[in-house]
């Protein structure tokens, strides 16, 4: 599946004010443990919507959250059996959708939203895929970018390529699951999409 | 009488919420390259179906910097 550039940089910004408004509105120092319920309120204030959060008690082995937008509300609910790290991932994950969405990209069509997800997920044909689709993998970087920010991977990739540190030892410090640490890392993401995304925002 | 797909349910039911309000919906689908549609619909009606069974809680990571 193919990103839109322009749509990325969009995205990467929209962050950026928020990583700003959440340092502002945050209390304690400690940046590494993003607080999910401070960024609700960041959010929520921000975008001047309600976001409403539950975990449901279902079993399944595909979906791990939704996200329902409402005229001035958003729901998220998260599947309950998921450990913790994955729980908070997903209800970052479906909170972003209130930040990068367009009107252009909303759809009260859930049906035919997973078909194309299933298609478009799976299909490497170069081919841009539906904006719809791509929002579900802009949400997922949203989260990652606010969970992990970039600042705190460039010193990580050195320690992971030393030794010094493992995905595993940088996800609980973070509060991710690893696996998002290391796509995070990985050269494809942070070396290619990431980094010339943000030195373009930061004027570099 | 001809049985319902779970994807033909779960389409009556985004509908109905659709004249309810809903404007959107989005899904954060793990394991795509083994899931089929079908299959994703038959969870999304069984969350659902616990949600419309009173089986949702608030979720609150009790993280708040300001409690």
């Amino acid at each position: 599946m193919l990103l839109n550039r322009e749509l990325a940089l969009i995205i990467f910004r929209k962050v950026r004010n928020i990583q700003v408004d959440y340092k502002a509105y945050v209390l304690d120092g400690k940046n590494n443990h993003l607080s999910v319920e401070d960024l609700q309120r960041v959010i929520e204030q921000m975008y001047k919507i309600e976001i409403v959060k539950t975990q449901v008690a279902f079993q399944g082995e595909y979906i791990r959250g939704l996200m329902e937008r409402y005229n001035k509300k958003i729901r998220v609910r998260v599947k309950q059996e998921q450990p913790e790290d994955w729980k908070r991932f997903t209800a970052v994950k479906e909170m972003c959708h209130g930040i990068i969405d367009e009107e252009e990209d909303w759809s009260p069509d859930g049906t035919g939203r997973i078909k194309d997800l299933l298609i478009e997920y799976s299909i490497q044909n170069g081919d841009e895929a539906q904006r719809a689709t791509q929002s579900e993998a802009f949400a997922e970087i949203a989260a990652i970018e606010l969970l992990y920010p970039f600042e705190f991977r460039v010193s990580d990739l050195k320690k992971v390529a030393s030794g010094e540190e493992t995905f595993v030892k940088i996800a609980i410090h973070h509060g991710l699951p690893d696996s998002m640490v290391e796509r995070a890392l990985s050269n494809q993401y942070n070396e290619e999409i990431a980094r010339p995304i943000w030195d373009e925002i930061n004027g570099n | 009488m001809t049985m319902k797909t779970e994807c033909e349910k779960l389409a009556e039911r985004f509908s109905r919420m659709a004249k309810e309000g809903l404007r959107d919906v989005k899904f954060f689908v793990r394991n795509t390259d083994e899931a089929s549609t079908e299959a994703v619909c038959k969870e999304v009606n069984r969350l659902y179906e616990a949600v419309d069974r009173g089986e949702e809680s608030v979720l609150d990571f009790k993280d708040s910097t300001h409690a």
